[in-house]
């Protein structure tokens, strides 16, 4: 007598069948808050109950030894067979837990405790092992609940990371993978504004089909107004229908005259009750059928999200603009002739402009340190950094993101040159980590390397400056004798948060700056 | 700047007696840029020093604030010393690092920390430091840098971090690091020898060979210094000013004042819990990893090889036949399943096995057991 039994998760009713001349009463319960479909099934001692299915659940088979009085398997009603199967207990997709990176440059642990084994059940953040690299002991805890199904490594061995460390059978759906808290946190955190910000959105990320589309264009209808009833809140074609129809009872007056043939049968059969047999025949425009291209929508992630994240902050900075003009001329015979210069070239440096606006911005900032302040969000309290990170914003194929050098106040240019060839390549490679990317007290853009003269950056929350850059052009000049001379001319932008700068500051400091840049010696003057 | 750090230098306890500052303005060298920056964005900085001199009241408030504490938007810095005692690693083994007879005769306590790491011995003299971090904000290159800068701008000591983060003073070790990640929170700890009795460090530190082989983590041995041997007006009351002055120098408007706090339930609800586990047997020596040792019978020709799991004898390879069942039958019954504590030591020397069985022939055996049994819980 095989003591093995079958049980089928219906939905939540009771079904009852056969399963022999033994019955018993068990009544299973598994996941029932996740899964609708998933659950429960009771046969009761004897009794004999007619199956009664809906034939939309899936039937997953639970095969579980009923030792004891409990009963076998002997007969299943006909009914029934359709919708057992004999399968292996699932839970869920397996999903493979990986090692992620603990930090430090660290590509193997040891594992040296479990606190799991196979076939237990674990919740999200439940520790399951302990491992240790060199000092650091860390504790994994579990990203998903779920049951373990196989543990990959033993105690004392070696774990490399990103290698898959269990397996676990998530119950329900696995939720995406959530993305390494570090990035998210740098991208300016918004907490539940968010929600209501996403509303103003542009209207193309609204659901339809082509057709509707041009319906609701011909029409001159806003398709947000319209209610959609379809997938994913799609807007069908009888959501526009009736969205006219509602349209159209609301105004006693007619529909305007202007109706493509393709909609005007449509729209007649909806509205032929409230609209008077029209006196003046409408005349047939017949519209040629445009094949239209499709819309394509994707989810914002990744940088964009982050930039996006930033950007809404800072739109609560009320900005104003200053902008300026720097003779360059100077600056640019000093860099070359530095480039020919033995001591930078045994050094290996390509020397451009940036570290130079770089290390004579925390110079300046030493006289105005209101700029290189922070301010919370309700504008309560402004915190005088003490060391300038001054961040540049970089174009990555990976989108904008805004590395910043630490300390600038106690770096030579040099320094700064070295830094920002570092971060350059960092950034080409997609690798900066978040150390590079917070911190940052005050920004420059160095928007003219790719063009542009004049523009409005934008702050970068919780700072209160930022400066932008154009492109350096040879112009016609007037010197101090009244000649005209070519002159390299650089214009700067500045934006400031005008809570807590005011024109007068940031016009000073920008004289400042514009003064290292302009006599390039008047920065050893301030040589610290 | 200057002016908020010194109008904020207030200390709500005046039990350390405030010396000279030292130079606090100095700019930082470049070799720290990279690291400085992660600690400022935190708003609020606090330091805690422990009035308790007990190892496993340290321990447990450590554990506590590791599990209890949100350092989302605060980090801590916790300062503590205690009597004289042994500290292993989580994942260390005591009969491989501690020299438990001496441990015993010099009344030495031994514990086991809940990061990872090698052994240490503090006294009164050997300052500790957890500095306390939510988990995305741990850089332990940074809390060693503030130490380092601490001590280097007041005394002028000329202190540097090795590749293996030990902080060294002339090439002589004079700090050791561990560290401890979570999911929410992480601390690294370090010890700081200002005025440690070295003899007594090397006793305690100082084991005979007894052939374990075991995949504990091993401490790396390297010789030490004090810090008081450089620069004799250090102490350690003074160190814990400094670094704590040092520590919270970049907050002048969020600094609290140090704190001084008691570890007792009252003031932390669960602290005694913790405390007990750890100073069970279980915990310091129940959670050796796995290890075994291989012991000469007679003339060396054959061998009994124990294993041990979990502080306790799980089972003995006899690997010659020489052993009659008689013999291992005794022997079995005597040992396995035992832990290897005080009881099991007082059972084998009042025990006449040895004796029935010859006890030149296992002698050998029976002097490591006992040794193996001289815990001190």
């Amino acid at each position: 007598m095989r003591r093995q039994g079958l049980v089928c998760h219906l939905g939540l009713q009771r079904h009852l069948f056969t399963v022999g001349r033994d019955w018993c009463r068990k009544f299973i319960r598994v996941n029932m808050a996740s899964a609708t479909r998933r659950i429960v099934c009771s046969f009761r001692q004897h009794k004999l109950f007619y199956l009664k299915s809906r034939l939309q659940y899936n039937a997953v088979a639970l095969p579980f030894n009923l030792a004891g009085p409990y009963g076998y398997v002997e007969q299943i009603h006909p009914l029934a067979t359709r919708f057992f199967h004999a399968s292996k207990t699932f839970y869920g997709e397996k999903v493979p837990f990986k090692l992620s990176d603990i930090g430090e440059g660290i590509t193997e642990v040891t594992v040296k405790e479990w606190y799991v084994k196979e076939g237990d059940k674990v919740a999200q953040f439940d520790p399951i092992c302990e491992v240790q690299s060199d000092k650091a002991s860390v504790t994994i805890t579990s990203r998903y609940d779920g049951l373990i199904s196989k543990l990959h490594y033993a105690v004392d061995e070696m774990a490399k990371v990103g290698t898959p460390l269990v397996d676990i059978e998530v119950s329900g759906s696995v939720s995406e993978a959530p993305v390494e808290e570090l990035q998210e946190k740098d991208a300016i955190p918004l907490g539940e504004r968010e929600e209501s910000l996403e509303l103003e959105l542009p209207a193309e990320k609204v659901l339809t089909t082509p057709s509707v589309r041009k319906m609701a264009s011909d029409l001159k209808i806003n398709l947000r107004n319209v209610q959609g009833t379809g997938r994913d809140g799609r807007i069908l074609k009888e959501d526009m229908l009736r969205h006219i129809e509602s349209l159209s009872s609301s105004k006693s007056t007619p529909k305007p005259s202007q109706v493509p043939q393709q909609q005007a049968k449509a729209v007649e059969r909806e509205t032929t009750s409230q609209q008077p047999s029209p006196s003046t025949k409408t005349p047939q425009i017949i519209r040629p059928s445009v094949p239209v291209g499709v819309d394509r929508s994707e989810p914002i992630k990744g940088f964009k999200k982050a930039m996006a994240k930033s950007m809404t902050a800072s739109l609560r900075i009320p900005h104003f603009g200053y902008c300026d003009e720097i003779d360059m001329t100077s600056m640019a015979a000093l860099r070359h002739s530095l480039k020919e210069n033995p001591m930078v070239k045994e050094r290996g440096i390509k020397l451009s402009f940036m570290p130079f606006f770089i290390k004579a911005a925390s110079m300046a900032l030493h006289h105005f340190p209101v700029l290189n302040s922070s301010v919370d969000e309700a504008c309560e309290n402004i915190t005088y950094k003490a060391s300038h990170n001054i961040g540049f914003a970089m174009d990555t194929s990976l989108g904008l993101i805004v590395p910043n050098v630490k300390n600038v106040q106690s770096l030579s240019v040099m320094d700064v040159a070295i830094e920002l060839a570092r971060l350059q390549e960092l950034g080409n490679k997609g690798s900066l980590g978040a150390t590079d990317l917070t911190g940052g007290t005050f920004t420059l853009s160095n928007i003219g390397s790719i063009g542009g003269t004049y523009a409005k950056p934008v702050i970068m929350s919780p700072e209160v400056a930022i400066g932008a850059i154009g492109r350096v052009q040879v112009l016609p000049r007037f010197n101090s004798k009244g000649e005209v001379v070519r002159a390299s001319i650089m214009q700067v932008s500045w934006s400031a948060d005008h809570r807590v700068i005011d024109g007068a500051s940031m016009a000073r400091f920008s004289n400042l700056w514009k003064a290292y840049l302009e006599n390039p010696s008047t920065m050893i003057l301030d040589l610290k | 700047m200057n002016i908020f750090r010194n109008s904020y230098l207030l200390l709500r306890y005046h039990q350390v007696k405030i010396t000279r500052l030292g130079n606090m303005n100095s700019y930082y060298p470049v070799s720290i840029i990279a690291t400085r920056s992660i600690a400022d964005d935190v708003s609020k900085k606090l330091v805690f020093i422990s009035k308790s001199n007990n190892i496993f009241e340290n321990l447990a408030l450590e554990d506590w604030f590791y599990k209890n504490f949100d350092f989302e938007n605060q980090s801590l810095l916790f300062m503590w010393v205690n009597t004289p005692c042994v500290v292993i690693g989580r994942h260390q083994n005591p009969w491989l690092e501690v020299n438990l007879k001496n441990l015993s005769q010099n009344s030495v306590l031994l514990s086991r920390r809940n990061s990872g790491g090698g052994t240490v011995y503090h006294d009164q003299g050997n300052l500790n430091c957890s500095f306390f971090t939510s988990r995305a904000r741990y850089n332990r290159k940074y809390n060693l840098e503030t130490i380092c800068g601490s001590i280097r701008s007041h005394w002028n000591l000329d202190l540097t971090i090795s590749p293996r983060e030990d902080i060294l003073l002339n090439s002589y070790k004079v700090s050791g690091t561990a560290s401890k990640l979570g999911h929410r929170n992480a601390y690294h700890h370090c010890t700081l020898l200002v005025d440690v009795d070295p003899s007594l460090l090397h006793q305690m530190l100082n084991v005979h060979e007894l052939g374990i082989q075991s995949n504990s983590t091993p401490s790396v041995r390297s010789p030490t210094l004090n810090l008081k041997a450089c620069c004799p007006e250090i102490s350690v009351d003074e160190v814990i000013h400094i670094l704590g002055c040092y520590y919270i120098k970049n907050s002048p408007l969020c600094f609290q004042g140090f704190d001084f706090v008691t570890p007792s339930e009252e003031n932390f609800p669960g602290l005694n819990l913790i405390k007990q586990s750890f100073s069970t047997w279980q915990w310091i020596y129940g959670k050796t990893p796995s290890f075994s040792l291989c012991c000469p019978i007679g003339d060396q020709s054959s061998e009994i090889k124990i294993q041990v799991l979990n502080g306790k004898i799980e089972r003995l390879h006899f690997q010659d036949v020489t052993i009659g069942k008689q013999d291992a039958l005794r022997l079995n019954t005597l040992l396995v399943n035992q832990k290897l504590d005080s009881e099991l030591h007082g059972v084998i020397s009042n025990s006449s096995v040895f004796g029935t069985m010859g006890e030149d022939r296992f002698s050998k055996l029976n002097e490591i057991l006992l040794t193996l049994c001289l815990t001190s819980v």
